[in-house]
């Protein structure tokens, strides 16, 4: 019996290890969530989340255009970015199977790997210096070019766990090519793609280092396309930079609201999931 | 190994598909050899053989689905009602809606209800007529002898029924597009013996009007439910004769030794 | 090729068959001797006669079982459709004899008369001969020799029709050796036929096609 008390305690050791590990993992998460909660309770009010910013070195103002400009930016980056990246994604999965369909992959890859502050640099580049000044459809595009090699990838995903007899079956009724992916393929993959979707949302909402090249910030609200904008991220920034209490007060206030609207495009994330969930006899 | 034409004895119809030298590859894997067969309409002819020997391959002939799959080849005439499907000028996608397939595992569309189901050949062929598409898919539904099973809840999806009804609605949603041949691909391996007792009731309505096909690994299937049988082996069509004639006294030994089970 | 749930049955069938034929050769060689040289064999053919009965019914029961678990197709039905009917052929031969043996008990007292029936003696020879012929043809499944037997039944028909009128011509004085004579004459003439029948389902069992040897 010495052998199997041996691997009881191996087992229950691993196991410990894994707890452990865990344990390590999630502290940095929530002494982060702690430390933001703590310093920027106090600055939630009314008049934080319904205010612009007042003058440099005053206290009172708030955070609105930047909520409000985070909003814009999200709305706009996905109607740019979400199709391409999926119609990216139907291209990989459907008509990818070959050395072409490899390469773009690959440059998938390559792009989901760039630095966020490359691509500021390059929208900087093209499109404020092109327009000759910082705006919210440049932070848009920079954001969109972020997203969608993400959406792309788990569309492609998602159409592939598609399974072949799907299609089979369509081909089989006489569908043409482009309608069985359209109408079945994609329609059964609907909530993956939905899913990516949501997830590159999150990743985006947090980006601040392409903002700063695009966007500028600005201390009103929303002015034109054309013309520089706020957002929550850089609020943060900015605020945390300024030698006044006050300012730091409400740069926690900002990173709380942030992290607040992360977690909200999550959970809707985790509860577009479960919906999918249902017994399948 | 020369292969058996059927004699077409006393009827002189026409037949509904009729093969000349067809022949099908997997890159360079030979899989049917200078097929000849001849299917007779309004009955049910079943291709039996052990495993790999072709069967699938030769019915996705029929509806030019063996193309799909890439390295895939086929050459000689496949005739349906006299006109050859591989022809130049002929368009894959109308010959699908002319010659419907149903597969092994029943496979209707998951996101889909019931009704979407049947109705997608049409939807998405271009028939959108709300009146005239209710109606299709009552018919279908009953052709299929799945309707007074659903029709209280045609909304529920499709992937809540029982294997053998999701097995009927994949027929169901075949007949919708009102094809003139049905091919099965062994409809009934996935099901309970209930389940398939079903299908082949069905089937056996169904030859009154359509031309069925269904391919079998499982002889006494063959036996209950066709009039003619084809016996393949090797990519090789051996024999192929009236069902009844095939299992009491087959001409070939090779089908004598399959049919008794001796190897395969 | 291995082993078959159903060869076990098929050959404990063919086994039944075979031994009930050498019992029915026995059973009517018995009671045709005994009716040509005397002895009284009435209990004993009886005796065969309901063994063969047994038998059949044997057959007749693992035909039934075979055939509803193994759905057997082919030369598999074939055989067990055929050695069901021969079994039943060979079951008549016991009856056959037996009617033979009860023949001559119920006209005991004209034995001898009978006995100097050369025409019973020369029918029952050729129809002994078919019945070994017909048994050897099943046995061997070998039909080089079926003219033979064909023949051979055209023999025996011939004969029986000349006697049968010669008989209504010129009946003997006595009724009683008269009516044995008929039912015995009778009863070999439906040998011959079962001999041939058997041959005929043998050869339907082999070849899948049937033949006709009358």
């Amino acid at each position: 019996m010495a052998g199997y008390a041996m691997r009881r305690l191996k087992d229950k050791l691993a196991f410990g290890l894994g707890i452990l590990c865990v344990a390590v993992a999630i502290i940095p998460l929530g002494s982060i969530l702690l430390e933001v909660i703590r310093n920027g309770a106090s600055a939630l009010s009314l008049q934080f989340l319904t205010h612009p910013p007042g003058a440099i070195g005053e206290a009172g103002g708030g955070v609105a255009n930047a909520i409000q400009g985070t909003v814009i930016l999200i709305a706009l980056a996905t109607v740019i970015g979400a199709p391409l990246g999926v119609i990216s994604g139907i291209y990989l999965a459907e008509f990818g199977d070959n050395r072409l369909g490899a390469a773009v992959r690959f440059l998938n890859e390559v792009l989901m790997g760039f630095p966020s502050i490359v691509v500021g640099i390059f929208v900087y580049t093209l499109v404020v210096l092109g327009m000759g000044s910082f705006s919210a459809i440049a932070g848009a595009i920079a954001l969109a070019i972020i997203m969608m090699p993400i959406i792309a990838r788990t569309t492609e995903e998602s159409l592939k766990l598609v399974p072949r007899t799907i299609r089979e079956a369509a081909m089989a009724l006489g569908i043409r090519r482009w309608r069985t992916i359209l109408g079945v393929v994609v329609s059964t993959a609907r909530s993956g793609i939905v899913t990516g979707i949501m997830l590159s949302i999150a990743r985006i909402s947090g980006e601040t280092a392409p903002l700063i090249m695009t966007v500028l910030g600005s201390q009103w609200f929303f002015a034109g396309l054309n013309q520089p904008m706020d957002a929550l991220p850089l609020r943060v920034w900015r605020l945390a930079l300024l030698p006044y209490d006050y300012a730091h007060q409400q740069g926690w206030g900002a990173a709380l609201v942030l992290i607040l609207l992360v977690l909200v495009v999550n959970i809707g994330v985790r509860f577009a999931i479960r919906r999918r969930i249902r017994p399948v006899r | 190994m020369n292969t058996q034409v059927l004699e077409l004895s006393k009827r002189e119809e026409k037949p509904k598909i009729e093969t000349d030298k067809l022949n099908a590859w997997f890159g360079k894997n030979h899989v049917l050899k200078d097929i000849f067969i001849t299917i007779r309409r309004n009955a049910i002819t079943a291709i039996i053989g052990p495993s790999g020997c072709g069967k699938s391959t030769l019915i996705r002939c029929f509806n030019r689905m063996h193309e799909l799959v890439p390295g895939a080849r086929v050459s000689g005439t496949v005739l349906l009602d006299g006109r050859n499907v591989y022809d130049r000028e002929v368009d894959p996608v109308l010959v699908r809606r002319k010659v419907g397939m149903v597969f092994q595992k029943p496979n209707p569309f998951p996101t889909m209800s019931v009704y979407d189901n049947v109705a997608a050949g049409l939807r998405l062929n271009g028939v959108s007529h709300r009146k005239g598409l209710d109606e299709v898919v009552r018919q279908s539904l009953e052709q299929a002898g799945l309707w007074d099973e659903v029709k209280d809840d045609l909304d529920k999806s499709g992937a809540s029924l029982s294997g053998g009804q999701q097995q009927r609605l994949c027929i169901a949603r075949t007949l919708a597009v009102q094809p003139e041949v049905v091919l099965m691909d062994e409809p009934c391996s996935a099901l309970d013996p209930v389940a398939t007792a079903k299908i082949e009731q069905l089937m056996i309505a169904l030859k009154n009007r359509y031309t069925v096909v269904i391919v079998t690994h499982n002889m006494q299937q063959a036996a209950r439910v066709s009039d003619n049988t084809a016996f393949l082996y090797l990519g090789e069509l051996v024999e192929y004769s009236e069902t009844s004639r095939l299992f009491e006294n087959p001409s070939h030994p090779l089908t004598e030794r399959y049919i008794t089970g001796k190897f395969g | 090729m291995s082993q078959r749930p159903l060869d076990r049955g098929l050959s404990n069938i063919a086994k039944i068959v075979s031994d009930m034929a050498d019992l029915a050769v026995d059973t009517v060689k018995a009671s045709v001797i005994a009716y040509l040289e005397g002895g009284d064999v009435g209990v004993q053919v009886r005796a065969w006669s309901d063994c063969l009965r047994s038998m059949y019914n044997d057959v007749e029961e693992m035909a039934v079982e075979l055939i509803a678990r193994y759905q057997p197709v082919a030369t598999d039905l074939r055989a067990i459709k055929s050695n069901m009917k021969i079994a039943y052929d060979l079951s008549r031969f016991g009856r056959y004899a037996y009617d033979i043996s009860h023949v001559l008990q119920l006209l005991n007292g004209y034995s001898k008369e009978m006995q100097e029936n050369k025409f019973v003696k020369e029918m029952s020879d050729k129809v002994m001969s078919m019945l070994h012929l017909a048994i050897e043809i099943y046995k061997t499944q070998n039909f080089d020799k079926v003219d033979e037997l064909s023949q051979m039944e055209n023999e025996v028909d011939e004969m029986y029709g000349k006697h049968l009128k010669s008989l209504a011509q010129s009946p003997s004085k006595k009724t009683a050796v008269l009516i044995s004579d008929v039912l015995l004459t009778r009863h070999l003439e439906r040998i011959a036929d079962h001999a041939c029948y058997i041959v005929e389902e043998a050869h339907y069992m082999v070849r899948g096609r049937p033949m006709y040897i009358r």
